[in-house]
């Protein structure tokens, strides 16, 4: 009911103000052609004109230029500072990996020369052990050679002996112990000489 | 019924008789006047932060501003920066009278051919002052097209030179028609409502043309921003040839 009532007056209101203006109307061409109102229209359009060229011009238009420059600018350097954080992080990384790749390197050279000193200390150790055995070997065979000479000669003396007192006793007759060594000597000569 | 050119009628509210003319202050004046006060009142108060993140105001102003620019780039180049406030205020002025006419019972100051003949006419004589300042008599080779045969000269060049001429007519009456022709319109529609209610006839039939003009208005403000948009583009074009003549 009231939604109709409003709907009435809204329909009828402009229609009553038009049937008010419809009176006064009065008969002629289009207003756009009627002179009269040309300087006016002319004279306040170019006064707005006018007044809204130079508030635009000085006020609103730098206002936003300088604004959107700004935010430009802003974004700008924000990208600029990025890009050289990236830049430092990558260079840092580089150095990380720089320093990680050279220790790695100095590790694996101080590995290289440790397990080499190691081998020339064992292979020095063996050898000095070698050289010690063999002239050990050495000293102990030309001991057991003089040893073995010495118990030669010592034979011969005893042989002597023994062959002089065996005839001695057997015979009773006085012996020459030095001939009866020569006569050794003669004998285990040649056999002496084929073991040396 | 309704005279649907009455809207059109100018008003005196305050009578100025300067001399021999008559400036007074009309109705027409009065809506130049607001005009005035909202777009430059609106672009005030959207651009009052200045923030670096925009309000949705701040988004509104900063996209009329792209919007120019990316107009005058377009169709000037980069030497059109020294227009962007005349191109920028002839858009508002044109919008704001466009669009102001939409609110019922106001004045469509752009629905009269004086005002957009001044528009026009400011143009056209912008580009030949500053095309003769600048290109001198090399201005007038605008007529003469590259690549036409000689012979062809006698045809081509009064077709130049008219279409030249013709050019602040053509750009006031489009936009005084659109105007004029799209109002009346939306009068006269209102009338059959009105009509049909005086004869008592109530309902769908009444109803009709007052749906109609519903969808009418709508159009007619989508008119209002279209028209705007290309009596600043053709703007644009013409004040082109002051920048720089293809040949």
């Amino acid at each position: 009911m009231i939604r109709q009532a409003l709907l009435t007056a809204l329909i009828l209101l402009p229609s009553a103000a038009i049937a008010a203006e419809d009176k006064a109307a009065a008969s002629g061409g289009l207003p756009q052609f009627d002179p009269t109102w040309f300087p006016s229209q002319l004279f306040w359009l170019a006064i707005a004109f006018g007044v809204m060229y130079l508030f635009f011009s000085r006020k609103t238009l730098p206002e936003i230029s300088s604004v959107i420059d700004n935010r430009r600018n802003h974004i700008q350097s924000d990208l600029e500072l990025a890009d050289k954080l990236t830049k430092e992080a990558e260079s840092v990384q580089e150095a990380y990996e720089g320093s990680l790749q050279s220790a790695r390197e100095e590790a694996s050279q101080v590995i290289v020369k440790t397990e080499e000193s190691m081998k020339e200390k064992a292979a020095q150790s063996f050898e000095s052990f070698r050289k010690k055995s063999e002239s050990d070997i050495q000293a102990t065979e030309t001991r057991l050679e003089k040893a073995k000479t010495e118990a030669l000669s010592d034979m011969t003396d005893i042989a002597a002996q023994v062959t002089s007192q065996a005839v001695e006793k057997i015979t009773g007759q006085k012996t020459d112990e030095a001939r009866a060594k020569s006569a050794i000597d003669a004998l285990t000569s040649p056999k002496q000489k084929k073991a040396a | 019924m309704a005279n649907p050119i009455k809207q059109f009628e100018i008003k005196p509210l305050i009578e100025i008789p300067v001399g021999g003319l008559d400036l007074s202050f009309t109705n027409s004046s009065l809506w130049m006047a607001i005009a005035v006060v909202v777009s430059t009142g609106l672009l005030t108060l959207a651009m009052r932060k200045k923030a670096l993140v925009p309000s949705r105001g701040q988004i509104f102003a900063e996209m009329m501003y792209e919007f120019i620019a990316g107009m005058i780039r377009e169709n000037i180049g980069p030497k059109g920066r020294q227009y962007f406030p005349l191109i920028f205020t002839l858009f508002m002025v044109v919008l704001l009278g466009n669009m102001l006419g939409m609110i019922p019972y106001s004045f469509t100051y752009t629905s009269h051919l004086s005002v957009t003949m001044a528009l026009a006419f400011m143009i056209f004589f912008t580009v030949i002052i500053i095309g003769l300042f600048k290109h001198g008599t090399h201005f007038f080779s605008l007529f003469v097209p590259p690549g036409v045969p000689m012979w062809l000269m006698p045809l081509v060049l009064p077709i130049e030179i008219v279409s030249f001429l013709v050019r602040p007519i053509t750009l006031s009456v489009r936009l005084f028609a659109n105007m004029i022709a799209g109002h009346i319109m939306l009068k006269v529609f209102a009338g059959f409502s009105a009509g049909m209610i005086g004869l008592g006839i109530w309902g769908v039939s009444a109803l009709g043309p007052m749906l109609f003009n519903v969808l009418l208005i709508g159009f007619e403000i989508l008119i209002a921003f279209l028209q705007a948009y290309v009596f600043a583009i053709l703007s644009c074009i013409y004040l082109k040839d002051t920048v720089e003549i293809d040949h």
